[in-house]
């Protein structure tokens, strides 16, 4: 009973079959694969993104790719290493985020009685709060860095994975299997990594990775604002820097539009791979899919009736 | 019960349904005939996944994806089942044909008093709003379900009562064809033996055609006119219901037979059928039940064997035969 109902794909194996037959999943870990070897690798390649390389605001040439800013510095070593942090940011922050909500969704769930009541009201404190403008407060008070950001993240960001864990482990928690395991003796520890949190792992993928877009999307967004430090250099702080010099009143496209376009693209990377994961650990889908494609390759369309495809067509 | 007439209600011919997979399709029914008689009980018998219930839910055109009808014919009165669109879907089912599902008892809803149930679904196709509560009230005390309790919820009800809820749901629009699919499934003998001998009586005073479809083949023969017997998405023999009783032609309908225990002192020990079903995904070349059979012979695993007639209405799928 490990993890019965999310399908029994398991293996490496299997995984790397199953992400390759589906085009989102394959496009979202090929987006996500190159930002990951370019925030690794790609400051070996890149000098000093300090540096004073040239004039300011010079578009982008042959010595210079994406042109410098306006500060004279180089943006392709910016956006380089600024990848390095943002995203190193990003899946920390996703996977605490998912962690904490876990460790304090499932208990409240599991527990029951006054754990529930003490831990529901936490969490649904932190969700009254408003995000965002916590953050910016917690972020001004603190002293500025990446561990504050992260930090700051964690704080407004766990509360809606422990609910719906919550939830989740409320349902589990009347389950068979589960009375099973309480009356055979089973620790509660036991019963509750082996027995459910299995029958949790494909909606807690869904919020690492959900929880990662939000990271790098906040992070950037406060950096932005001038809640991070200002002299590090991520893909919040090149966007600050680019405000900062005016780059929309001067034109100067290069110093943000890179930036901003692998925000963009990172965001949608990972929300591809999400939906195609959906389909990968939900058979159903899967086969709904199948029964479309030999729909369509037949020229029918799914209605609401079971379609007749006659033998001679 | 013979019927005089000669033209059947519901002429399946040749139907094939298949369930696409990512492993390939899976064969359901494999080119299956089989008629029904107007005001006849026709039994089907078989194995779970023989491919009993998708044939009753590709007759309404109710299977859920990913099924998909690849060939034959369903006629219904004339008209052509596979042809019609959504809308004429509509009007086929409940008000022609009906089915009572394998949880019927289950798909009450809740918050809604029994009688209101009945009543909606009589609103829906067109009844007004005061014959609609008057009928309501009909039905169920049709199915032996007092007027005082038409205000009930599904929950202040027995599983056996819930079950003839839904019996009544089915029968609302008076259609010509009512599907069971193992009514009784989740309900004692005595609950069980009641509700089929109401549905014997409401069928005799009524007139509407009964499929019913259920694993308990000696309750089915008792019941039932006719009975058609699947293996492993094929019929293996169709026929009246007292002469497979009495003399059942296809080694399998034998086997099922011999798995009953007798009730007299004395009797016969029930045997079971050695082996599992096959999987329908790569079926056993041949006649499909031949890794099983007790007395295949050479041909058996080579050739499908075809349809032989060997009496009126009865049709067995055998190389022993003919």
């Amino acid at each position: 009973m490990s993890n019965g109902a999310q399908g029994s794909t398991s293996g490496f194996g299997q995984w790397v079959e199953a992400i390759r037959s589906d085009r989102r999943a394959v496009f979202g870990v090929g987006v996500l694969a190159f930002f990951v070897l370019v925030g690794i690798f790609g400051p070996l390649f890149v000098g000093d993104p300090h540096e004073l390389v040239g004039m300011p605001m010079q578009p982008p040439s042959a010595e210079h790719w994406l042109g410098t800013t306006g500060q004279g510095e180089d943006v392709l070593a910016q956006l380089v290493v600024g990848t390095r942090v943002s995203l190193l940011i990003g899946f920390c922050v996703g996977l605490t985020v998912v962690f904490v909500g876990a460790l304090i969704g499932v208990t409240a769930g599991y527990f029951g009685g006054r754990t529930d009541g003490l831990l529901s009201l936490l969490f649904n404190v932190f969700l009254v709060i408003p995000g965002l403008p916590l953050a910016i407060v917690i972020a001004a008070y603190l002293p500025s860095g990446p561990l504050t950001l992260g930090f700051v993240l964690v704080v407004t960001g766990w509360a809606w994975n422990a609910r719906v864990l919550r939830s989740q482990t409320l349902a589990l928690r009347n389950r068979d299997f589960v009375a099973a395991a309480v009356v055979s003796g089973e620790s509660s520890l036991r019963i509750i990594t082996r027995e459910m949190l299995p029958m949790m792992t494909s909606l807690m993928v869904s919020q690492v990775i959900g929880g990662t877009v939000y990271a790098i999307g906040a992070q950037v967004g406060l950096e932005f604002l001038g809640l991070g430090d200002v002299s590090a250099v991520t893909w919040g702080t090149n966007l600050y820097w680019a405000q900062n010099d005016s780059a929309l009143l001067t034109g100067a496209w290069w110093t943000f539009a890179p930036t901003g376009l692998s925000v963009a693209l990172v965001g949608f990377g990972l929300t591809m791979l999400n939906s195609g994961f959906d389909e990968i650990t939900n058979p159903r889908l899967r086969l709904e899919r199948a029964w479309r494609s030999y729909l369509s390759a037949r020229g029918r369309t799914p209605g609401r009736s079971t379609p007749v495809v006659a033998e001679s067509e | 019960m013979v019927t005089r007439n000669p033209e059947p209600l519901l002429a399946v011919r040749n139907l094939s349904v298949e369930y696409v997979t990512d492993r390939g399709p899976v064969l359901a029914i494999d080119n299956v005939s089989l008629n029904v008689m107007p005001g006849e009980i026709l039994g089907i018998a078989g194995e779970s996944g023989s491919g009993k219930t998708t044939l009753a839910e590709a007759v309404l055109r109710i299977l859920p994806p990913p099924a998909v009808i690849t060939g034959g014919e369903i006629v219904l009165e004339g008209s052509d089942v596979l042809a019609m669109d959504d809308a004429e879907l509509r009007e086929l089912r409940w008000q022609r044909i009906s089915m009572v599902f394998q949880s019927a008892m289950d798909a009450l809803n809740p918050v809604i008093t029994i009688g209101e149930q009945i009543a909606d679904t009589l609103l829906a196709h067109g009844v007004g709003a005061e014959d609609a509560r008057e009928r309501a009230v009909e039905l169920l005390e049709m199915v032996g379900i007092p007027p005082s309790r038409v205000s009930a919820y599904a929950h202040q009800l027995s599983g056996g009562m819930r079950q003839r809820v839904g019996i009544a749901l089915a029968l609302a629009l008076q259609p010509s064809l009512v599907i069971l699919d193992e009514p009784t499934t989740a309900l004692d003998v005595i609950v069980e033996s009641q509700i089929l001998s109401r549905i014997r009586d409401l069928q005799r005073s009524l007139g509407f055609a009964v499929i019913l479809i259920t694993h308990d083949l000696a309750r089915m023969l008792q019941v039932s006119d006719r009975v058609a017997i699947f293996y492993a998405a094929r019929l293996a023999e169709v026929g009246p219901a007292d002469e497979i009783r009495r003399a059942p032609r296809h080694p399998y309908t034998e086997g099922l037979l011999n798995a009953f225990p007798s009730v007299r002192p004395g009797g016969k020990e029930p045997a079971s059928i050695p082996g599992l079903p096959p999987s329908l995904l790569r079926p056993p070349p041949g006649c499909r039940f031949h890794p099983r059979c007790p007395r295949a012979f050479d041909p058996c695993s080579k050739q499908t064997p075809g349809p032989t007639k060997i009496g009126p209405g009865h049709v067995v799928r055998c190389h022993l035969v003919g």
